[in-house]
């Protein structure tokens, strides 16, 4: 290949582009990031200044009180808040919810806690209890009797916070390697538990919503879960490296956890096949090649299980995965074209006054990037 | 939203897309591409925050965090095997919006992309950055230079050292191919 043709084909990689649902959760991630940081900062600050007796402005017009966001300071400050005004703030700050005043206290005060848990296995327990906690916020957010106006935001923060903690756990996953293999499977094991819990969790959250909440937060939904997968796929990667020392019957528990992840492409590929039977249609020949390239995905990891290759089986469901993702969005798009179609050709042949009511589908389905995983 | 937050979030809105492919040709994953370019903001705003500092070159701090998480991940993530990502991508992005007539000359093009992009991954780091930056990112050899540290004879000595070891990994022969 000459050089003039390979710069002409690297130029075609500008093509590809990242996922825009992604950039947007990312950007949201931060600018939350940034706005905990602050509340952090000015909460400490409002703490101080009561303790001190001084207005909010003069500490903040101090540089160097930014040192406080280092970690030794947030521990002097929790201590000071402690000891200071009692624990009577502390304790309401624990039980406080996505929406309350006090909720940015308690995420400070996990930090804390984090920072001063000494052992790798420490922090992976407390990060395993802080996801549990997440859970329970999410649960008691959804099923409260408020209104949707004043509901939906709380649900989502609940769902951003949840999403934040899973990224964090599985982020630090691989710092498992240091460990002992027995504990490093334990530990895995637990994460693994968590990422379950938490797509139970999503899909029960969804069945208590309104429909229009419900429409309102199905991609955050659905992007909360890929993550809540994501980090059962990292943890299962620690259990499959660890596993020939890991103990007890940890080779067969992983065998099954990976029945389990085949079988759950399987179904979503299935009811795929049915929701399009159901409106009569077939697929397109993208649809059909995507989802023709998932079963063969699906035949290679089984295949790879028998093998005993689980890691081969994992990395292989994870590509599985993705591309039944990528069958999912070309479908929904598909599906939401047809039905604008239909309601046009409804309309056309109809005077005004006969114009039936516009389905749930053409109307308010959110429409769906029918541009796929970002290459 | 303060001057520092907007400033970082127009950096991040203006970048993303360069720092997710350069991502994305370091590790050939789309799932860590993903991961460790969130992670990589996030950690670059941090560092800025937590030292209350003054970054003059942004740009050369985030790719710096980017290294250091790309090591990391494949210090971590050693035995990794290549995902069937090269498929989804020939298909899904591809294909798309085709009609069925032109989709053998469209497989035939993205095999030889995905052949680039396995061979762009066999090459030095050092190379490997320079061909994302300078033939796929359009970065111009000042900028390079000011990420890297380095003058701009020494970038452009090296541009025609990387082009010319990716041509000549992607013309090994297949048997002498040095998957590490």
């Amino acid at each position: 290949m000459i050089e003039k043709d390979l710069i002409n084909k690297l130029a075609e990689f500008k093509k590809i582009k990242p996922n825009q649902d992604w950039v947007v959760f990312c950007r949201k991630n931060l600018v939350q990031q940034m706005e905990s940081d602050k509340a952090n900062e000015s909460s400490v600050l409002t703490r101080l200044s009561a303790i001190f007796k001084a207005p909010d402005h003069v500490f903040g017009q101090f540089p160097q009180f930014k040192l406080f966001l280092r970690p030794a300071t947030v521990l002097a400050v929790v201590f000071i808040l402690i000891f200071g005004s009692g624990l009577t703030a502390v304790f309401a700050a624990r039980t406080s919810l996505p929406g309350d005043r006090l909720y940015s206290v308690k995420i400070a005060l996990e930090q804390a806690q984090l920072l001063i848990t000494p052992s790798q296995e420490g922090k992976t327990n407390f990060q395993s209890g802080v996801i549990a906690s997440r859970l329970q916020e999410l649960d008691k957010v959804v099923n409260a009797g408020e209104s949707i106006e004043s509901k939906q935001p709380k649900i989502e923060e609940a769902m951003n916070n949840l999403q934040r903690q899973l990224l964090t756990v599985k982020d630090e996953l691989p710092k498992l390697d240091g460990m002992e293999a027995k504990k490093a499977v334990e530990m895995a094991k637990k994460i693994d538990a968590n990422a379950s819990q938490a797509q139970q969790a999503l899909s029960q959250a969804k069945l208590a919503l309104s429909p229009e909440m419900k429409q309102n937060l199905n991609e955050k939904i659905n992007e909360v879960a890929d993550e809540a997968d994501r980090t059962s796929n990292r943890a299962l990667e620690v259990m499959i490296k660890n596993q020939d020392e890991g103990g007890g019957d940890i080779h067969k528990e992983i065998l099954a956890k990976l029945d389990e992840k085949i079988q759950k492409t399987e179904d979503i590929m299935k009811s795929l096949a049915t929701d399009k039977l159901a409106i009569g249609k077939e697929f397109s020949i993208n649809a059909a090649i995507i989802l023709d390239e998932t079963d063969k995905a699906i035949e290679q990891a089984r295949l790879n299980l028998r093998n005993d290759d689980m890691e081969g089986a994992l990395q292989t469901i994870k590509a599985a995965n993705e591309l039944v993702k990528s069958a999912q969005k070309i479908v929904e798009a598909e599906n939401i074209s047809d039905s604008d179609k239909s309601a046009d050709t409804t309309n056309s042949g109809k005077l005004d006054s006969e114009i039936p009511s516009v389905s749930d589908n053409a109307s308010s389905t959110p429409s769906v990037a029918t541009s796929t995983p970002a290459e | 939203m303060q001057s520092n937050e907007q400033k970082f979030l127009d950096f991040y809105d203006k970048n993303v897309m360069k720092i997710y492919r350069y991502v994305y040709f370091r590790v050939g994953s789309q799932e860590a591409a993903q991961d460790l370019s969130s992670e990589a903001f996030t950690k670059t705003w941090q560092y800025l925050i937590n030292g209350n500092r003054q970054i003059e070159n942004l740009s050369a701090l985030i790719y710096q965090i980017c290294r250091n998480l790309i090591s990391d991940h494949f210090r971590y993530n050693s035995d990794i095997s290549i995902p069937l990502e090269g498929v989804s991508d020939n298909i899904s992005d591809k294909i798309i919006g085709e009609s069925e007539s032109v989709i053998v000359g469209k497989a035939e093009d993205c095999f030889q992309l995905d052949q680039i992009k396995e061979c762009l991954k066999l090459i030095r780091p050092e190379y490997q950055e320079l061909i994302i930056w300078y033939y796929i990112d359009d970065f111009e050899v000042p900028e390079i230079a000011q990420i890297l540290g380095k003058t701009e004879g020494a970038i452009r000595t090296s541009l025609s050292r990387a082009i010319a070891a990716l041509r000549d990994q992607i013309e090994r022969p297949a048997s002498d191919v040095d998957r590490h």
